[in-house]
């Protein structure tokens, strides 16, 4: 039974210009144990999907799916405080600029206490400051911070992202989440940092069977750490499976194209030629197109494109296309 | 740090000066003898005047002038008043702190509950709460203090006959000003019906402070209201908000603490207008401050009066911004070395 | 949002100012006070023309009447009489020109040279800044009332004088906007690179910083009128404002304060007037307010 379970996820909001659907019936599904990559671009809707897991939108979107299951529980009637509940405890989320995720005018170490769990502390009253001070030193360690004392003692502007983003891990694996999900984890961090972040996630995933999803629009980092990878454009899905089948054979024009825009440094490029990519822009959200989102641009657009296509699965392999790109199709 | 304190001394200082020298220039327009203006002496006979000159170097250059005014003022020689030939100083000692009692409480009620209505406004932001808190808040802030005291001296003192409607305490009680505050000097006093002395005393404070307070607490609510939208709206209150932590933890713990500095920091920008609303109240409740003083010695004329007034309201007004931003900048250093260091 | 008639889908983004007329029009209150503030502009021109009596015509055989809809009331006094016989309606109408023109008169003088004060501080730096700031924060200080006692004293007691008088004490409030407004603008990055391209002071001034700052200074204009009426009728109320025969809604009020009990109406209405006008500007300042951070946001 996957651990996460989302079908048909669409997220609207409504502006001037009438109701707009800025994700559009997306499927999603992880099993226990897995890493799974949720690819984009910027404006592609993957943080709005993520955001909705957690359940933490602004009023102004609404949310409604016809499966949005964790485990089992279905996670949109649940209330407030159940909800609450699962946060944190069983999910939990890691966000883009990590040094705006904490309280600019609270110590690192005030944060940390606050936020420490407190179900598994069998120590007296008295005691509790120092269990809690040692969970702390043990979690910072486990994270990779050798330092811990420096930095509980300062400030978040005063670290690197690199090291607030392991002090915001440190702080969610504190709850022993079954489910990590991390939103471009490491855009803003250096390029040292970020491979330390991901072998942390890769000995999360091992060692304590977290699933993790990682969003990114970072094609490098999906094809290094995760097994399993969704493509999404401008609130659709459209193409999803395991990384080395799509890496090997993509079967939907998008993820064509983004495959090909990454440049092959192997290769021999023409003194100034033009980098492939797809033709026009991502549209802006008050022209959407009607039926398959990418119709304008894709290459292999006919009549049949204004309906959304649906989701087809070809051994394991999704894709959403009236075009696919495979020679034949099994019957 | 304490080089930011020093500057914000030498702040304080140059502005008074600037003040003092605004004030200066001020006594030489008005019409009449300068010498009877600075001094309050009208018509001196030789000896004083001579006395006069030689106190304000009146014989020197306007430099030396503006000097020794400021050197006389500083010494506590306000002069005296045109009507009673009361030094002013003196006057000024017994009625400044009913001002500052007036306004200390109302800014406090102001507070006490503008924070909270501001918060709720901005916790239901958009919904049917926010909108009437704001309606109200504008309705408030545009009522004239005066129409509002009259008004209620209408209503609650002759109507209903709840309150009285002049002065500060019956004159039944007899009650040492020691530090010039009812409430503190009824507590120091050994008079037998303190009880009683209490409840009279605040009876006389509540409508002159309720009055006074309301547009200040509009202030406030809408000041909060702003700044927690913009806390709420922060990335680390959602991130605190995905890692679980209870709703009300979120608003008291971090989200207001962030959004209180703006907030105080406005407030001492207010001073003034507080104080010409206090100056109002006070004659209208016939309240004996500094602002009632002032206002009947416009009537007779009383330039001496007029002129220490000034000085010491707008002294008062720069003395509180300038130790509420020290304040500010000592409580919350990590706020300005972020504003510094990053970004 | 406006759509053409053709196939393709073209946008027609409005322009910042149009956007924000647009946003302003859609908040019912805002409509509300800018009718109200039309209505109180049109009184005022119109005034002398209107009143059904002279202000200071009195009666001596109508004294005390109540408004119209009381049975003791007539019709031809329509909001009833003072107690020496002048009609209220009549008093009020004139009393709009003093307390609402006036105001707006003020404003507008001390609207100008308010904010090329703050612009000139606001785009110096170094010593000069310095001082240009600490003067600004000296007059802040002081309370407009005392400053306006302090003018009239100086120079005797006329309307031109208590205009004036308002009109200092509203300079500093507009140099100190201006000058936040300025010095937050000059942080900006296209400053710099409008710098870099050689722009010298005054370009920089007129093509960079002035369209960014008009909201500000729009929403500051707003609150001044009101500042400025509450003044003027303060100081009518306190009887240092406009000399006696000249109607001024303060000073009704302050008239009115003795007949409390046996004619409230002469309390009511000049303070239903002044408090109608402030709420108006300021229903008007807080929709532009509204506007302009929604029209960016």
């Amino acid at each position: 039974m996957p651990l996460l379970d989302i079908r048909n996820l669409s997220i609207e909001f409504d502006s001037p210009h009438g109701r707009i659907r800025a994700v559009d019936r997306v499927n999603l599904s992880i099993n226990p144990g897995e890493i799974l990559g949720l690819v984009g671009e910027s404006g592609s809707g993957k943080s709005l999907v993520a955001k909705a897991i957690m359940g933490i939108l602004n009023d102004r979107w609404t949310v409604s799916a016809d499966r949005l299951r964790y485990n089992g529980v279905d996670l949109l009637s649940l209330s407030g405080k159940e909800r609450r509940k699962l946060m944190g405890r069983e999910i939990a989320m890691v966000f883009q600029e990590p040094s705006s995720s904490l309280d600019p005018n609270d110590t690192v170490g005030h944060q940390f206490h606050e936020s420490l769990p407190m179900d598994e502390c069998d120590v007296s009253f008295f005691k509790r400051r120092k269990w809690r001070d040692e969970q702390i030193k043990s979690l910072l360690h486990k994270v990779g911070i050798r330092d811990h004392k420096r930095v509980l003692k300062s400030y978040p502007h005063e670290l690197s992202e690199g090291i607030c983003q392991k002090v915001m891990i440190a702080m969610t694996i504190a709850y022993k989440p079954r489910l990590l999900i991390a939103d471009e984890p490491t855009t803003v961090i250096e390029a040292g940092a970020q491979d330390q972040i991901f072998k942390l996630f890769k000995k999360l995933n091992q060692l304590n069977e977290v699933s993790i999803l990682l969003i990114t629009h970072d094609l490098e980092h999906v094809a290094n750490w995760t097994e399993t990878i969704t493509v999404m454009y401008c609130g659709q899905t459209v193409e999803a499976g395991y990384t080395k089948d799509i890496f090997k054979q993509p079967f939907h024009p998008y993820t064509m194209a983004l495959l090909q825009s990454m440049p092959h440094f192997d290769e021999l490029l023409n003194h100034k030629s033009q980098l492939t990519s797809l033709s026009g822009c991502v549209p802006s959200l008050q022209h959407l197109p009607i039926g398959c989102r990418l119709g304008p641009r894709c290459p292999r657009a006919h009549r049949r494109c204004v309906e959304t296509p649906s989701m087809e699965k070809v051994r394991g392999h999704y894709f959403s296309c009236h075009f696919p790109l495979i020679e034949h199709i099994e019957s | 740090m304490w080089f930011y304190i020093a500057r914000r001394v030498n702040l304080f200082v140059f502005t008074v000066a600037v003040l003092y020298f605004l004030v200066f220039l001020m006594i030489n327009a008005l019409p009449g003898e300068l010498a009877t203006n600075l001094s309050g002496v009208q018509n001196p006979d030789i000896a004083q005047y001579d006395e006069i000159v030689a106190q304000y170097q009146l014989d020197k250059s306007w430099f030396n002038q503006y000097i020794s005014f400021i050197k006389q003022r500083i010494h506590g020689d306000f002069g005296i008043s045109f009507g009673n030939g009361q030094s002013i100083f003196n006057d000024m000692l017994t009625l400044l702190p009913a001002t500052i009692e007036l306004c200390v409480y109302a800014m406090v009620i102001a507070l006490i509950f503008g924070l909270p209505l501001g918060i709720l406004a901005a916790v239901h932001y958009n919904k049917f709460g926010d909108f009437f808190l704001l309606g109200t808040s504008l309705i408030g802030y545009s009522i004239p203090v005066f129409w509002l005291g009259v008004i209620a001296i209408m209503y609650f003192g002759l109507d209903l006959q709840w309150l009285p409607v002049a002065g500060r305490l019956n004159l039944l009680y007899q009650v040492d000003p020691v530090t010039g505050f009812t409430l503190i000097d009824i507590y120091l006093s050994n008079i037998e019906y303190k009880q009683l002395a209490y409840k009279d005393a605040f009876a006389h404070l509540i409508m002159p402070t309720l009055t006074l307070a309301v547009i200040p607490a509009t202030v406030v609510i809408r000041i909060t209201r702003t700044t927690m939208l913009e806390e709420l709206n922060a990335n680390y209150i959602k991130a605190s908000q995905a890692r679980g932590l209870h709703p009300l933890t979120i608003i008291f713990h971090h989200a207001l603490p962030n959004a209180m500095q703006p907030v105080l920091a406005q407030i001492s920008l207010q001073l003034s207008t507080l104080l010409t609303s206090a100056m109002v109240t006070e004659v209208i409740f016939s309240w004996p401050g500094i602002g009632q003083w002032l206002i009947q010695a416009t009537y007779q004329q009383d330039f001496p009066i007029i002129s220490a007034g000034i000085l010491v309201c707008a002294g008062f007004v720069i003395l509180v911004t300038v130790v509420s931003d020290v304040l500010l900048i000592a409580t919350t250093p990590q706020r300005r070395s972020a504003v510094n260091g990053s970004n | 949002m406006a759509r053409t008639n053709s196939i393709y889908q073209e946008e027609v983004i409005p322009t910042p100012l149009r956007h924000i007329w647009l946003n302003f029009i859609s908040y019912p209150m805002a409509m509300l006070g800018l009718w109200v503030f039309v209505a109180f502009l049109v009184i005022t021109i119109i005034a002398p023309f209107a009143a059904p009596y002279s202000p200071e015509l009195q009666h001596p055989n109508a004294l005390l009447y109540p408004p119209s809809w009381h049975d003791d009331g007539q019709v031809s006094f329509f909001l009833g009489t003072d107690d020496l016989g002048r009609d209220i309606l009549s008093n009020l109408l004139h009393g709009a020109r003093t307390t609402f023109g006036s105001s707006l008169i003020v404003t507008i003088f001390a609207a100008f040279i308010g904010i090329f004060l703050g612009i000139l501080s606001g785009m110096s730096r170094g010593l000069k800044s310095s001082i240009l700031n600490h003067i600004l924060d000296a007059t802040l200080a002081i309370p407009s009332l005392l400053l306006a006692i302090v003018l009239v004293a100086i120079s005797g007691q006329t309307l031109t004088n208590v205009m004036i008088a308002v009109g200092i004490a509203l300079v500093p409030q507009f140099m100190r906007a201006t000058h936040t407004a300025v010095h937050h603008e000059l942080t900006r990055e296209y400053v710099v690179a409008a710098k870099l391209d050689g722009a010298n002071q005054f370009q920089i001034f007129y093509n960079v910083i002035l369209p960014n700052i008009l909201n500000a200074l729009i929403v500051q204009f707003t609150l001044a009128i009101s500042i400025a009426i509450i003044d003027i009728a303060t100081l009518g109320f306190l009887r240092i404002g406009a000399p006696a025969p000249t109607s001024e809604w303060g000073t009704m009020l302050a008239d009115g304060v003795d007949l409390i009990f046996i004619a409230p109406w002469n309390v009511t209405f000049p303070g239903m007037a002044i408090f109608a006008s402030v709420l108006a500007v300021n229903l008007i300042g807080y929709g532009l307010q509204r506007a302009v951070k929604e029209g960016f946001g």
